[in-house]
């Protein structure tokens, strides 16, 4: 094992206290293999046992131990360990304590989203064959599928320098969005959702699609949007021959 | 979804490890339209310097402007600025048609395009 000192600067932040953030160092011995995560419960085993983070699955699935690392936004739990590392919570969300933040806002736009298949005539069922068979083609369904298993995690909205700098909702809402555009049981007006929440004002930089720990491009997803806004045609037409 | 090739359940999750190539090339092309609207500032305040008496008479410290947009290594920056930002924007609109490339290669493309282009405008006045 590669044994090697490592020095994390971590942000501290405790509304009880009424004293302002802080950025606090720990030295530690470590192994090459370690993650950011362990380091983290390391550290609060050992050293600081008021430090607070939160994690759940361990294994990247659920995307609750996102915070930035070096300036990036990463999952604490997939992230290797480095000799210097700078570790904050993600931002632009408000801190509830230390390397915690409040979903609360995120959780709300996806709420107000309505991000199940809207109705057209009282039915989402998919479009259907002569013999009355759901006609999802697999290619598509899996791409609705894959775009379904993003993990919330916000780290795209965190690296996203248009959340920074312009009124835009961040590129996952804009993902799921796109998800449900392609659904053939939804109807809802997707595209003019996608605008209300700044679809013009992505940078195009593909910074989320490099940053998301679950393989997924919401940078796509923005421009297949702006792609049907200029030309009026999806990727996919439903698989009855509809273009929708 | 990026490189069709998953499938759910997924059994891996990824970590860029890389820098952030297409987050650098936004930032450059930002960065080359600053150096674009500089040049262009530098430009017109050098040629009415240049040629308009009364300011050239009451501000002769900027003359030096008219010569500065001439430097070799001004030409190559503002040429080396023009080729990104104009084939980095042409990329973003074939991207929001449709097109679908691997994205780090045109910005490889782009970004040599540009560092010849720097080159070949050194090499051009070092020559007259």
């Amino acid at each position: 094992m590669d044994e090697f000192q490592a020095r994390a600067t971590i942000f501290r932040f405790d509304p009880t206290s009424g004293q302002p953030s802080r950025y606090e160092q720990f030295e530690l011995p470590v192994t090459k293999n370690m993650r950011v995560l362990d380091v983290l419960r390391s550290i609060y085993e050992t050293q600081a046992g008021d430090l607070a983070f939160q994690y759940a699955c361990r294994v990247g699935r659920c995307g609750t131990c996102a915070v930035i690392v070096n300036g990036r936004p990463v999952l604490a739990c997939q992230e290797r360990v480095k000799p210097k590392m700078k570790i904050e919570p993600l931002s632009p969300f408000p801190v509830l304590r230390d390397l915690i933040i409040d979903y609360s806002e995120a959780e709300k736009r996806y709420s107000d989203l309505n991000l199940a298949p809207i109705a057209a005539g009282g039915s989402t069922a998919p479009a259907q064959d002569a013999r009355g068979r759901a006609t999802f083609a697999p290619d598509h369904a899996r791409e609705v599928g894959l775009m379904g298993s993003c993990l919330a995690c916000m780290v795209c909205v965190s690296a996203c320098p248009a959340v920074k700098e312009r009124a835009f909702d961040g590129p996952a809402y804009m993902l799921q969005l796109r998800r449900l555009s392609e659904h053939p049981a939804d109807h809802g007006a997707r595209l003019e959702q996608a605008l209300d929440g700044g679809l013009l004002e992505c940078f195009s930089c593909g910074a989320c699609a490099e940053v998301c720990p679950a393989d997924l491009s919401p940078a796509d997803a923005i421009r297949d949007f702006r792609r049907e806004m200029l030309l009026g045609q999806k990727r996919h037409k439903h698989s009855n021959g509809e273009d929708s | 979804m990026r490189e069709g090739k998953l499938s759910l359940p997924r059994v891996t999750t990824r970590q860029a490890e890389t820098p952030l190539y297409e987050a650098l090339a936004c930032r450059a092309n930002r960065l080359s339209g600053i150096l674009i609207f500089a040049y262009l500032a530098f430009h017109l305040i050098g040629q009415a310097v240049l040629y308009v008496p009364q300011l050239g008479g009451r501000l002769p410290q900027l003359l030096f402007l008219s010569e500065f947009q001439y430097l070799p290594w001004v030409r190559a920056i503002l040429f080396a600025s023009i080729m990104f930002h104009c084939f980095y924007g042409l990329n973003l609109m074939a991207l929001d048609l449709g097109v679908r490339l691997k994205s780090r290669i045109p910005i490889l493309t782009i970004s040599v395009m540009a560092i010849l282009s720097a080159i070949w405008e050194l090499f051009r006045y070092g020559h007259n």
